[in-house]
């Protein structure tokens, strides 16, 4: 068959289909179409994202490196550089010098800010071969406050390709959205129009045939609601972008690749149940056509004559197609939970962005540390002071391991498949544990910010009282509770272990030891005085003492070389470059070294991207769909149910019985439905929050921990809306019923 | 040389607890280009018998064979293509499809075969003429009687030459006179084409012309007519009635 022959005859069956069925394509029609918008707001999200990346990388940072704090001697060594000026050999550009002089010393320090000429990975390669060594030279004793910065500009690709990814990770969860809910449609439609197929069956179409004919239906459906979705994704996404001051580019490609999805889509939706459909006899299917007005077996409807009319026996009838009702409860649902799971990840999203992050960083060399601790600190004071600066963190801490010691606790605070090591009948013991020096300043900055149970500052208060994140990778490892006892091992002495063991083998290894006393440990009990839930937890769990009680377990005082600075988000980088400013000239009299980080530029980029506002988009028109599942499913049912009406009436039944019947169906949808609905949604809000929180938000850079909440709003909708179209859905076909009441006749069942 | 072949075909189902045998052991052996009719009362399986035969439905046990091949063994898709090949099959209810008109019905075959047109156009000229639907094919199902529509099924099943033409009941829904016009085309095609028919009907009339009867009865399949004209009697209960 030639081709132009070939696409002529199935278009035009396609189209013939489509269109005398016009109602019961309805449905597709608008799935079509909230797909296809999709898939656009997806592409031009995803294309949107990766150019404002780039937009506010480039704006803030238009160089690949800076030379932070060279010296004079550096200075002119890069002034004067050789290869540049008497080899040619250009590799950079130097792009603005600044200097400052040492608030203490006076001596001017020089920044240079570098952009690479050419592939920045090559050039900064060749830099490094090139001039570091005799910068290192020329630098200050220690290396001085000289610093290289390697900026957002530099691995400004990989930022990109990361968006890529995410955008691809985007496209393919929308694209299996899509792909469940025209599934779905196209499950109910087929199951109601068995018939068709069964005869197409009966006259030589296999698999790929029955596909290809379900196939070139939906494409004709794709087409005709391809230019409006179009449209309408450009629309949203500019309203998006446009109404939160934005900039906006329509991607050239979008047209092209919603087309293409719509087909994928369309493929991968019909493909499994006309799969199941050709696995069927063709008589199975004709049958399932002829068959079908009768809905109430003979047995059933003889019986109802004893039953307590219509109520008896409508319930008998929703027990009759409870697998029907339950999978259309439980699909309908599906839609609902994914809605609330969006808003859920919606919530996410944002708490990913607000996360706080250090803006700087303060290393102090020599042997100056961090005095900040309120008793006396005054460079706590004195920082917090500055314009900008919301906090500050420290940290000193060591693994238990590191020190060859542990931690035993009762069996009893030991949560299910949490791995750890027998110590006696009643006490366990694991090493993946990690010591933190605490202090009033700590509590206050920096645990203040997850939710404790207890007193904190009972730790500092009381000796031997510590405070507990018992988690190891955000799932709960131990159920502490304030007022429950652990104890910690001290290793008096014992061989360092030369056996390549860590976790719970190193320490049996240690324990047996013990036994042969090869080793000795010096346990100290401790009152677990307060416990911190959300705390984002890798593989230890972390213990905070006291800086009393941190010195006499690990033998080393609480010293702060780095601490973190918590910059205002709201900050321009006019204000954050003068706030590094003074931080810089602070580090001059208290020899600390400043270093930025993009903590800033990052929650700004995020917050462009319109991340959540997409998410949300997408959700509303999901639960938009939820309806048109309900009405589409139970219409083509009630449908079924009209020669049974009918049969009904002719029995005797009034009209307002057959209504009673219908609304009697109603509750039943709207309770069973509206029950069936919370339970799937809540599970799947769980099962994102288990995801998100355990499986995803350990392993990223900066670790984050949410406890489970259920979005109680997005539920609730979910479920009113399932609850109102459980109802009406089962009684507004009662008056499309009435409507045709005349028309209706009853097919009788096929002789065998 | 038998071109379909049936033995021992069992087809039950289940009913609640109830297992009915529609179908029990049947065999059946049809020669190329005989019309052969099964006849019976309601719910005695004929019907059934004829879709597993056509390889509409498949039998619980037993195999049927058509030109050698044994379709019962052969999978959903290869049992599909066979079917577009070889069998022709004619429904009681018509069974068209509402959004096409006549000649789109007609069609049907040949699309689901992806046959080009030139293969079949001239035979479609033919089995229009010899039906006599020339007029009526572009109107839809619903704007054709009876009688028309049962034309344009047999047509449908004709369209792809089948070697097999089964026919469940094909004047079941027609007036008298109807019926024998569509007899009578279908023994006119029959021999235009040079295939075997097979037939179920209730109407004793017309399994007359036909070559061989067979009489069905609780799932048994008993030849009721030989194709010399005799009656055999074996048919059980006729037995236990002649005896009475």
């Amino acid at each position: 068959m030639e081709l132009a022959e070939f696409l002529n005859k199935r278009i035009k069956h396609a189209v013939k289909s489509v269109f005398f069925n016009r109602a019961q394509y309805f449905c597709f029609f608008v799935a079509m179409f909230v797909v296809e918008i999709f898939c656009g707001l997806v592409v031009i999200a995803s294309y949107n994202s990766a150019r404002l990346e780039y937009k506010y990388v480039t704006e803030r940072y238009p160089h690949h490196l800076e030379l932070r704090n060279m010296n004079e001697d550096q200075y002119y060594y890069m002034e004067n550089d050789i290869y540049t000026v008497f080899a040619n050999q250009h590799i950079y550009d130097k792009l603005k010098v600044e200097s400052r002089a040492d608030a203490v010393t006076g001596e001017k320090y020089y920044t240079y800010y570098i952009k690479f000429v050419g592939d920045p990975d090559e050039s900064y390669h060749t830099f490094i071969n090139r001039y570091m060594r005799e910068l290192n030279n020329l630098a200050d004793e220690n290396g001085g406050k000289y610093d290289m910065v390697l900026t957002p500009l530099f691995d400004v690709n990989d930022r990109i390709a990361i968006n890529n990814a995410f955008g691809v990770l985007a496209f393919l969860l929308v694209a299996a959205l899509s792909v469940a809910l025209i599934m779905t449609l196209y499950n109910i439609r087929i199951n109601h129009y068995r018939f068709e197929y069964g005869i197409y069956m009966a006259f030589g179409a296999d698999f790929r045939r029955l596909m290809s004919v379900c196939v070139w239906e939906m494409l004709v459906v794709s087409v005709v609601v391809y230019l409006p979705s179009l449209i309408c994704s450009w629309l949203i996404s500019f309203a998006v972008y446009k109404l939160a001051g934005q900039s906006y580019e329509y991607y050239p490609w979008t047209p092209i690749i919603v087309l293409a999805f719509a087909l994928v889509v369309a493929l991968l939706s019909v493909a499994t149940p006309v799969w199941r459909l050709s696995r069927r006899t063709p008589r199975a299917n004709i049958l399932a056509e002829d068959n079908s007005n009768l809905v109430a077996s003979p047995r059933i409807s003889f019986e109802m004559l004893t039953k307590t009319y219509p109520r008896g026996y409508e319930l008998i009838t929703g027990w009759r197609f409870r697998k029907y009702l339950l999978k259309l409860f439980v699909t309908v649902s599906l839609f609902a939970a994914a809605f609330t799971s969006l808003i859920y990840a919606t919530g996410l999203v944002m708490g990913v962005n607000d996360c706080l992050k250090n803006q700087f960083y303060l290393n102090f060399y020599d042997d100056i540390t961090y005095d900040g601790g309120t008793e006396g600190g005054f460079m706590h004071e004195e920082l917090m002071e500055f314009p900008g600066v919301t906090g500050i963190v420290k940290a000193a801490n060591v693994t238990a391991m590191q020190m060859s010691s542990h931690i035993v606790f009762s069996n009893k605070n030991v949560k299910f498949g949490v791995p750890t090591v027998y110590f006696s009948d009643t006490e366990r013991a694991t090493n993946r544990a990690s010591y933190n020096a605490c202090d009033s300043e700590v509590i206050e900055s920096y645990l203040s910010q997850y939710e404790i149970e207890g007193d904190p500052y009972s730790a500092l208060k009381n000796e031997r009282t510590v405070i507990v994140s018992p988690s190891q990778w955000n799932f709960t490892a131990l159920n502490l509770k304030p007022g429950d006892k652990i104890k910690v091992a001290k290793k008096i002495y014992g061989p360092a272990l030369q056996l390549q063991l860590t976790g719970h083998k190193l320490l049996m290894t240690q324990l047996d030891m013990a036994k042969a006393n090869v080793y000795k440990f010096e346990y100290t009990e401790y009152t677990v005085g307060a416990v911190v839930k959300n705390l984002p937890s890798s593989y230890n769990i972390e213990i905070f003492f006291s800086p009393e009680d941190y010195a006499e377990l690990t033998g080393t005082e609480a010293v702060y070389k780095s601490i973190g600075i918590y910059a205002d988000p709201n900050l321009s980088y006019e204000e954050i470059d003068a706030l590094r400013d003074e931080l810089d000239r602070w580090g001059d009299y208290y020899l600390a070294r400043v270093s930025s980080s993009t903590a800033i530029l990052d929650r700004n980029i995020a917050i462009a991207k319109r991340v959540p506002t997409f998410i949300i988009a997408i959700a509303v028109l999901l639960l938009a769909m939820t309806p048109l599942v309900w009405f589409f499913a139970q219409i083509l049912f009630m449908f079924k149910r009209e020669g049974e009406f009918t049969v009904l009436l002719a029995l005797g039944a009034i009209m307002d019985e057959i209504k009673k019947q219908c609304v009697y169906d109603g509750i039943l949808a709207a309770a069973v439905g509206g029950a069936v609905n919370f339970i799937v949604t809540v599970s799947a809000n769980y099962l994102t929050y288990f995801l998100a929180n355990h499986l995803l938000f350990p392993f990223m850079a900066n670790r984050l921990r949410v406890l489970f909440v259920v979005p109680w709003a997005a539920v609730a909708a979910g479920c009113a809306i399932s609850i109102l179209c459980a109802f009406f859905s089962c009684v507004v076909p009662f008056y499309l019923f009435k409507r045709r009441v005349q028309l209706i006749s009853v097919s009788e069942p096929e002789d065998i | 040389m038998a071109i379909l072949e049936v033995s021992n075909i069992i087809k039950q189902y289940k009913q609640y607890d109830e297992i009915i045998t529609a179908v029990n052991r049947v065999s059946l052996k049809v020669e190329d280009g005989e019309f052969v009719a099964i006849i019976g009362p309601s719910g005695s399986g004929k019907s059934t018998l004829l879709h597993i035969c056509a390889g509409l439905d498949k039998p619980n046990s037993g195999s049927v064979r058509i030109r050698g091949n044994e379709i019962t063994a052969m999978n959903p898709d290869e049992l599909a293509r066979f079917r577009g090949i070889y069998v022709g099959f004619i429904f009681q209810k018509h069974n068209l499809i509402p959004q096409f008109t006549a000649l789109e019905n007609i069609l049907i075959p040949t699309l689901m075969c992806n046959k080009p047109d030139f293969s079949y156009e001239e035979h479609l000229r033919k089995l229009v003429e010899a039906l006599d639907i020339g007029d009526r094919l572009h109107h839809l199902p619903s704007e054709l009687s009876g009688g028309q529509q049962q034309r344009v099924a047999i047509a449908r099943a004709l369209i792809n030459r089948p070697q097999v033409l089964f026919a469940d009941e094909p004047t079941g829904n027609l007036d008298r006179e109807n019926a024998e016009e569509v007899l009578r085309l279908l023994l006119h095609t029959k021999e235009l084409i040079g295939q075997t028919l097979i037939m179920v009907t209730h109407d004793m009339s017309i399994a007359e012309r036909a070559d061989k009867i067979y009489k069905m009865h609780n799932g048994e399949l008993f030849l009721f007519r030989d194709e010399h004209g005799y009656r055999l009697n074996s048919y059980e209960d006729e037995a236990k009635k002649s005896k009475l």
